[in-house]
């Protein structure tokens, strides 16, 4: 049976990828993620892991020292955090476009200036579009549960794709929480060994990652476009599995909390949704009909759950913790692919976004019932006076945001 | 008279964040008191970092400072030098930041003897980290990534810097101020690239993991295994043997980076019509 463990976010990724059985892993230390290589190279020296570990010069060398491992036939593991994520940002195109199942583990955080430690999803979601498997944690628990559940989906042969399993700097990474460890046969019957199809062997050359001709590049596109697209129903397939052998309960896509006759829904990935769900229940005690819908994946984006789920809602309102300098709605990300999920739909909720949790601020239960307040207001009027505000700042009605005019 | 360090810190920006025992406050001190000693100009100076607690130097004291990104400080740093050759450029790095992440600045900035002086803060490990082993960590050395000790071997700073062709190379220690202090004025004169090796202590992630005792033990422990590399050479090997060496590796003159771009600007640019 399941033992339960009290592990931070960090050590709860590390005995994930202690159950997935990896066999190379490659750290390179930066604040917050580093604890999870912490953890594993004291598995690893204790004999408890039967892995390679290797520290890297940097992360550049490291997505390409996981790249070759994957290459070679191996599971392999590594992560990063904030300008680390953006270093090894070269190698991310190779692997995915090569199609190594690899994973790698992201703790987010601020990218400079200024240097900054703290939570932000800036980082990874800057990397979003290079064809990884993308998706945030909400607690420890749902951490070594991802890490497990992205191997075998990234792995499955439709699909054969790199991973970024996400949790949120300090808020999950370093806060610990009850995770329930199944037995070491469960995950095994859960996920098979990693079994790539041609790996490169002495005594069966392979060739990977040729030069090609420039009209050769749009059909190697369109196959890692088809790896995306096959996603959903194997995310279903692979999930529903991983519920029935672990006892769990994880929606596939969108995770959703009091949306039954919610009026508005609050939006957002990782771990702030465990503030939302307080602030719902503290709305609903007063009357209001607030919701929540966390995605559970980042890629592939869950359009086809949003237009089929979230069109009933009059108004919802993205929590952008990243930012998109200039974009269509001048503030985040998130707001862009909602929108865009519901442009079908005859009847299209008021879709606005709020800036928060940047650069590491808490976002606070204040900044969820001021942000109710607009979503309320735009779930009547079915419009919104704003594409975007920042909490604290022209929601709190701060003084300086007024003179910043945005 | 007591040296006034006043003069080159900036006004607020105390205390640091460096641990009780770390040795970094010592090469600072060092590095505030060469720069007096070799008369530059406040502001016709600069001061790069990259990532890391030595890094964090350039937040402390005032001149025109650039805190930049992990490894990089030497990119940016030559950057700056190019823009405007007559700055002097000072870049602090520890051992991470500029022989790992950094490491392939470090060789091409050597390679190229351009007109900066590197000081290497130097104490085996990533501290602000949390301890995980540097490619300046020694074998069989305790780091959090290595609970059973390092397989791995160190990178000596001066081979390195000598064998990429770095025209000013010396090591000195925490524990060896004034000849340190000397070394980095002498390095700040010196016509081309100067790389420091400044030997450091971080007893909360490598001293406490490895037993080797307080700061100041630490620093002690510089004293008893360091050897000046004048006195080496009249000494037999078996006294040599697991000694550092210490003192100036090289001073050469060579052309220098700058200069040798300016020159090919003087010699083309009249051929091609531009401005004399």
């Amino acid at each position: 049976m399941a033992k339960e463990y009290f592990y931070s976010g960090c050590a709860a990724a590390a005995y994930g990828a202690k159950a997935a059985r990896v066999e190379v892993i490659t750290s390179y230390p930066i604040r917050p993620y580093t604890g999870i290589m912490m953890e594993l190279s004291k598995l690893v020296a204790n004999g408890d892991l039967d892995a390679e570990f290797v520290h890297g010069e940097g992360e550049h060398a490291q997505m390409s020292v996981t790249l070759g491992a994957s290459a070679s036939g191996a599971r392999a593991y590594t992560g990063t955090s904030g300008v680390g994520v953006a270093y090894g940002m070269e190698v991310y195109s190779p692997t995915a476009g090569g199609r190594y199942p690899c994973q790698c583990a992201i703790a987010d955080r601020a990218l400079d200036p200024p240097g900054d430690f703290g939570s932000e999803h800036t980082d990874v979601m800057s990397a979003r579009d290079q064809g990884y498997i993308m998706g945030w944690a909400e607690s420890p628990q749902e951490v070594f549960d991802n890490t497990i559940m992205f191997y075998r989906i990234g792995e499955d042969q439709d699909v054969m794709l790199p991973q970024f399993c996400c949790q949120d700097g300090y808020f999950v990474s370093h806060i610990p929480g009850k995770v329930p460890v199944p037995e070491q046969s469960q995950v095994d019957e859960y996920l098979p060994p990693y079994n790539h199809p041609h790996p490169l062997d002495p005594h069966r050359p392979t060739l990977h990652g040729p030069q090609i001709f420039p009209d050769q590049g749009a059909a190697i596109d369109i196959q890692r476009a088809g790896a995306h697209a096959n996603l959903p129903k194997v995310i279903e397939k692979c999930v529903k599995e991983y519920n029935e052998v672990m006892g769990r309960n994880y929606a596939p896509m969108l995770d959703e909390y009091m949306t039954d006759d919610a009026e508005f829904v609050f939006f957002l990935q990782g771990g702030h949704a465990k503030t939302a769900r307080y602030a719902v229940n503290h709305l609903r005690k007063k009357g209001v009909k607030a919701g929540m819908v966390r995605p559970r994946f980042t890629r592939p984006f869950p359009s086809d759950e949003i237009a089929e789920r979230c069109g009933k809602f009059k108004a919802i309102g993205t929590i952008e913790t990243s930012t998109s300098y200039g974009g269509a709605m001048r503030g985040g990300n998130l707001i862009h692919e909602v929108r865009a999920s519901l442009y079908d739909l005859d009847k299209r909720p008021a879709v606005t976004s709020m800036m928060a949790g940047l650069g590491g601020e808490v976002v606070t239960l204040d900044m969820f019932f001021q942000y109710a307040e607009v979503l309320a207001k735009a779930a009547k009027t079915g419009q919104v006076d704003q594409w975007v505000y920042w909490a604290g700042f022209d929601i709190a009605g701060w003084e300086g945001a007024r003179r910043l005019q945005f | 008279m007591a040296f006034d360090y006043a003069r080159y810190i900036r006004p607020g920006k105390l205390p640091h964040i460096w641990c009780p025992g770390c040795a970094h406050g010592i090469v600072m001190k060092a590095i505030l008191r060469a720069i007096d000693r070799a008369g530059l100009d406040k502001d016709r100076t600069v001061v790069v970092s990259g990532i890391g607690c030595a890094s964090r130097m350039p937040g402390y004291v005032d001149f025109n400072t650039l805190h930049t990104t992990h490894g990089r400080a030497l990119g940016f740093a030559t950057g700056v030098k190019m823009a405007d050759p007559g700055l002097s450029v000072l870049v602090v790095a520890g051992d991470g930041d500029a022989l790992a992440i950094g490491g392939n600045h470090f060789i091409h900035a050597c390679r190229r003897n351009i007109d900066i002086t590197l000081v290497v803060f130097n104490n085996s490990i990533y501290g602000m980290t949390g301890g995980q082993f540097s490619p300046a960590t020694p074998h069989g050395m305790l780091a959090s990534t290595t609970p059973y000790g390092n397989p791995d071997y160190a990178f000596d700073v001066v081979q390195l810097a000598m064998g990429a062709g770095a025209t000013f190379v010396s090591r000195s220690t925490a524990y060896h101020v004034l000849p340190l202090e000397k070394q980095i004025a002498e390095g700040i004169g010196h016509k081309g690239f100067a790389v420091i090796d400044a030997l450091c202590t971080c007893p909360t992630t490598f001293g406490r993991r490895n037993k080797l005792g307080s700061g100041a033990e630490m620093l002690l422990w510089f004293k008893d295994h360091t050897i000046g590399l004048k006195a080496s050479e009249n000494l037999p090997p078996e006294k040599r043997e697991g000694k550092i060496l210490t003192g100036v590796f090289r001073k050469e003159v060579k052309p220098e980076y700058c200069e040798e771009y300016g020159k090919i600007i003087e010699k083309v640019r009249p051929a091609r019509g531009g401005r004399e």
